[in-house]
C-alpha cells in the first residue's frame, strides 16, 4: 500500500512537470489538478473505509459518505415500516468552500414537529385561568395568549436533527423544542421533558450528556446529545458483525452449545455472583474468519444509523419501533 | 372455527429463554440463561439485569442490531430475533454519553 501511494505521488509530480513546460500552463494545470484531486480524495476515502473495517481495529466511526448512505437507508426503511409515524427526511446542506472536503456530509436528517406531552406548570401559571362557566360576556381579545383547553398538560413541539460530526466521525443528535405559539423552550423545560432516566444522567453528567451547542449547519444554538461515547457503543454493538459465520452469528451459536441447561427462572430471582477476571470472549479469542465482501460492508454501513438511533433517540424520549430492525435484519 | 359470540381461547403463556451475554467491561453473571414469560415487556429484563448486577446504567441490545424499547413484547422479540431457540441479550456498562 505504501509503495502504491508513493508511486501515485511520483506520477503526479511527473505530470505536473510536463505540463509546466507547456506555454498554456495555467489552464492545463488547473484541469489536471482538479482531476487528480478528485481521484486522490476518492482514493483516500476508499482507503479509510477499508482500514476502519479491519478486524479488531475498527473504532466505531464512519465517514461522511457512509453517514449519507446510512441516512438515506434510514429514510427509506422508516417510510416503508412506519408510514403512520412522523417521517424522517433528508435535508441537503449548502456546500461552502470549507465544506468541500471529503469529511463534510452533504446533508442531515430531520424529524419535524414531534408532539411531546408535558405536565409542566410553569408556563400556565403566567396565564389567567380559563373558566368553563364563563357566560361569555367578556369579548375575546385576540391579542391575549391562546389558552384554549390546554389545562395542566401542554404539548411541546420538538424537531430533531441527525448531523454528521466531523470531529468524532459519528452521527450527532440535535433537538429543539418550542411551545405551540412558537416560543422556544428553555433549558430547564427541555430537561423536564426528558425521560426520567435521562434526567438523572443529565444531573450526573452535566457537561457530557445533553448540552447546548452551535448547530454546525444552521449556526444557531440547539440542544445536542454529546457524541463522545457514540463510537465506543457502536464498536461494541458491531463487534460480532464483522465476524464471518456459517449462519447468522455462528459465534453465539457456539456459546449456546457450551452453556449448561436451564436451572433458574426469573420468577425465583436467584442470586448470582459476578465473576472476576476476564472470561468474556474478545474478538481475538474467536476462531472465525473475517469476511470483507462488499455486500457485508454495504449492509453494515446501512445499519449504522438505525442501530445508533435505538440508543440515542430513547435517551431524549423518541421511541424507535423494533419493526425497523425486522425489516433490515 | 369459532362462532360469533364465543370468547376466543386464551393460549397458555409461553416461556422464552433469555441468554445474557456480557460485552465490553461488563461483569459476567454466574448464571446467564433464564426463562421469562413471553407476554412480559423488555422492561422486566432490564430491571432484572440491573438488580443482578447492582448497576443502574446498563445498555442492552439484541444481536448486532439494536436496543429494544422497554415496552417491547418479549415473545415478539424472540420470534423475530431469536437464535437457536433463545433470545440473546447483550449488555454493556460503559456510558453511551459522556
Amino acid at each position: 500500500m505504501d509503495k502504491l501511494i508513493a508511486a501515485v505521488d511520483h506520477l503526479v509530480f511527473l505530470i505536473s512537470v510536463c505540463f509546466a513546460r507547456s506555454w498554456d500552463f495555467t489552464s492545463w494545470a488547473d484541469e489536471l489538478s482538479n482531476l487528480l484531486g478528485n481521484i486522490s480524495i476518492r482514493f483516500w476515502e476508499n482507503c479509510s473505509s477499508i482500514r476502519c473495517m479491519a478486524p479488531g481495529t475498527w473504532d466505531g466511526t464512519l465517514t461522511a459518505e457512509e453517514f449519507e448512505r446510512a441516512a438515506l437507508h434510514l429514510v427509506s426503511t422508516w417510510e416503508r415500516c412506519c408510514p403512520d409515524l412522523p417521517q424522517w427526511t433528508w435535508q441537503t446542506s449548502t456546500k461552502t468552500v470549507l465544506s468541500s472536503t471529503s469529511d463534510h456530509a452533504c446533508g442531515y436528517l430531520v424529524l419535524q414537529d414531534v408532539r411531546v406531552s408535558s405536565d409542566q406548570k410553569d408556563d400556565m401559571e403566567k396565564l389567567d385561568a380559563y373558566d368553563d362557566d364563563d357566560d361569555g360576556d367578556d369579548v375575546e381579545d385576540h391579542a391575549t395568549m391562546y389558552v384554549g383547553s390546554l389545562g395542566v398538560n401542554e404539548q411541546h413541539l420538538y424537531t430533531y436533527h441527525v448531523v454528521y460530526n466531523e470531529s468524532y466521525r459519528v452521527p450527532m443528535l440535535f433537538l429543539q423544542g418550542r411551545l405551540q405559539d412558537g416560543r422556544p423552550l428553555q433549558w430547564d423545560s427541555v430537561l423536564r421533558d426528558l425521560p426520567v432516566g435521562s434526567q438523572h444522567v443529565s444531573d450526573q453528567s452535566r457537561w457530557t450528556f445533553l448540552t447546548q451547542e452551535d448547530h454546525p449547519l444552521l449556526h444557531r444554538p440547539w440542544f445536542a446529545l454529546h457524541p463522545c461515547g457514540t463510537s465506543e457503543i457502536m464498536r461494541l454493538v458491531f463487534s460480532d458483525f464483522f465476524l464471518q459465520g456459517k449462519k447468522d452469528n455462528v459465534f453465539v451459536s457456539e456459546q449456546l452449545e457450551e452453556l449448561s441447561d436451564i436451572s433458574a427462572v426469573l420468577e425465583k430471582q436467584d442470586t448470582c455472583e459476578s465473576l472476576s477476571g476476564r472470561e468474556k470472549i474478545t474478538i481475538s479469542d474467536r476462531s472465525v474468519k473475517w469476511d470483507n465482501s462488499e455486500e457485508r460492508l454495504a449492509s453494515w454501513i446501512e445499519k449504522y444509523i438505525l442501530t445508533w438511533m435505538s440508543f440515542a433517540c430513547p435517551a431524549v424520549g423518541v421511541a424507535i419501533p423494533s419493526r425497523l430492525y425486522i425489516e433490515s435484519k | 372455527m369459532s362462532t360469533p359470540g364465543d370468547s376466543p381461547s386464551v393460549p397458555a403463556p409461553r416461556k422464552v429463554v433469555v441468554l445474557f451475554r456480557a460485552t465490553g467491561d461488563a461483569p459476567i453473571m454466574k448464571q446467564s440463561k433464564f426463562k421469562i414469560t413471553g407476554t412480559e415487556k423488555f422492561a422486566k429484563v432490564i430491571d432484572f439485569l440491573r438488580k443482578q448486577l447492582h448497576r443502574e446504567t446498563l445498555f442492552l441490545y439484541i444481536n448486532s442490531a439494536f436496543s429494544p424499547t422497554p415496552d417491547e413484547n418479549i415473545w415478539d422479540l424472540f420470534e423475530n430475533f431469536g437464535i437457536d431457540g433463545k433470545l440473546v441479550v447483550n449488555y454493556a456498562c460503559s456510558m453511551a454519553w459522556g
